[in-house]
């Protein structure tokens, strides 16, 4: 009697033990492949601190482009030639804006309720063109790290030229004319002139 | 049968030899403006942030993808700058209470933010890159991966910065220099 107790106890537990096995395996067991390749990792570094600099510029538009930067280069054998292609996919935002540093008493005129302001012309402060922003769509052939920052240069200058063929700085210059004058007219101006220089 | 061997070997070099680059053809670059089809993104849109502090970073990139089965390591390493801008949104500065008899005014200023992250193509320097023999070289996409994976620890490490401090302070101090050229005697701002 005391036999089939023990037979009946010990295939309970071990049900039990199987289940628990099977449902938590992916707790419990780690069934990924040692030898798959591994991903490249940066190692742990510090961010340094070079410069910190103060400044009053209003971001008023930005432009968002994309453009797609194809290269090939040819390299010359003694029999064959070789022919190397990239394709890059870029995007960028430039950004346009009101450098207010430039603002003076000279460029400020009150006289009782009425403020005239004139604001400095709107340029492009930067365009940012980050590494998430590049995708390297073909590589063909043999591609020099440098040779390929260069490019990424060449993409950074491309999309700061189709920011200045559109319409931006003009956005930027009536963006900055609207914010300063509901910001005025919040402080109590009732007639209010902006322009720009 | 000897020489047959000797001739295959020559013709060997000879074609191997030939893979060597004698000179390199002046690059091609062709660039391709996507705004202009219809179907991509390119759009202007109207921002209000006034930045009011930049600062100036600097990392090293050590990147490799060595395993205990590798043989011969992988290793890159790399320099990067980094800009980053903050401040406030001119937007929604608000002016909670105004008296033009005492010239006085008081303004709430929202929260300070970044404004932007740059981190330019140029800024990137390629220190060294070092392929042992039996390993692949790096391609460009794996090393652009090794860029994006170094953003993405500028973007978390950002926050440990004082920058945000600084860009209150420093657009407090431009709201209240403007607002005196305006004529404006106390000035709050909180």
């Amino acid at each position: 009697m005391d036999t089939i107790k023990m037979l009946i106890v010990g295939t309970v537990l071990l049900i039990l033990t199987g289940l628990t096995l099977f449902f938590f395996r992916d707790q419990l067991f780690d069934f990924s492949n040692p030898m798959a390749t591994k991903e490249i990792q940066i190692a742990e570094t510090p961010l340094i601190l070079d410069n910190v600099k103060e400044m009053a510029e209003l971001f008023s538009a930005a432009y968002y482009s994309e453009i797609v930067l194809d290269t090939t280069r040819t390299d010359k054998g003694y029999i064959f030639n070789t022919k190397n292609q990239i394709i890059i996919i870029a995007g960028g935002i430039s950004h346009a804006g009101t450098d207010l540093s430039k603002l003076n008493n000279g460029n400020i005129q009150i006289t009782d309720s009425s403020c005239s302001v004139i604001l400095p012309n709107a340029e492009i402060i930067r365009t940012t063109a980050n590494p998430s922003d590049f995708l390297i769509f073909k590589e063909e052939g043999k591609w020099d790290p440098k040779e390929v920052q260069k490019l990424k240069v060449v993409c950074q200058q491309k999309l700061q030229e189709n920011a200045v063929k559109s319409d931006l700085i003009a956005r930027a210059n009536k963006r900055s004319i609207s914010l300063f004058t509901d910001l005025l007219k919040g402080l109590g101006f009732k007639k209010i002139n902006v322009e720009i220089k | 049968m000897k020489i047959y061997y000797k001739i295959i070997a020559l013709i060997f070099c000879v074609l191997l030899y030939s893979c060597k680059n004698k000179e390199v053809e002046k690059l091609n670059i062709e660039t391709n403006s996507l705004p202009d089809q219809a179907t991509l993104k390119s759009s202007l849109a109207n921002l209000s942030n006034l930045g009011t502090v930049e600062y100036s970073l600097s990392k090293i990139i050590s990147a490799s993808d060595d395993q205990w089965y590798s043989v011969g390591s992988r290793k890159a390493l790399m320099s990067c700058k980094a800009n980053v801008i903050a401040g406030v949104d001119f937007a929604k500065i608000q002016i909670s209470a105004l008296n033009q008899k005492e010239k006085s005014v008081s303004i709430i200023m929202p929260p300070a933010q970044v404004i932007l992250l740059d981190i330019p193509p140029a800024g990137f320097k390629i220190i060294s890159v070092d392929e042992g023999m039996f390993r692949a070289k790096f391609t460009a996409q794996e090393l652009n991966h090794t860029q994006q994976l170094a953003q993405k620890d500028i973007e978390q490490k950002i926050a440990n910065l004082n920058i945000l401090d600084d860009a209150k302070a420093n657009a407090s101090r431009f709201l209240h220099s403007w607002l005196k050229s305006l004529g404006f005697k106390v000035i709050n701002i909180s």
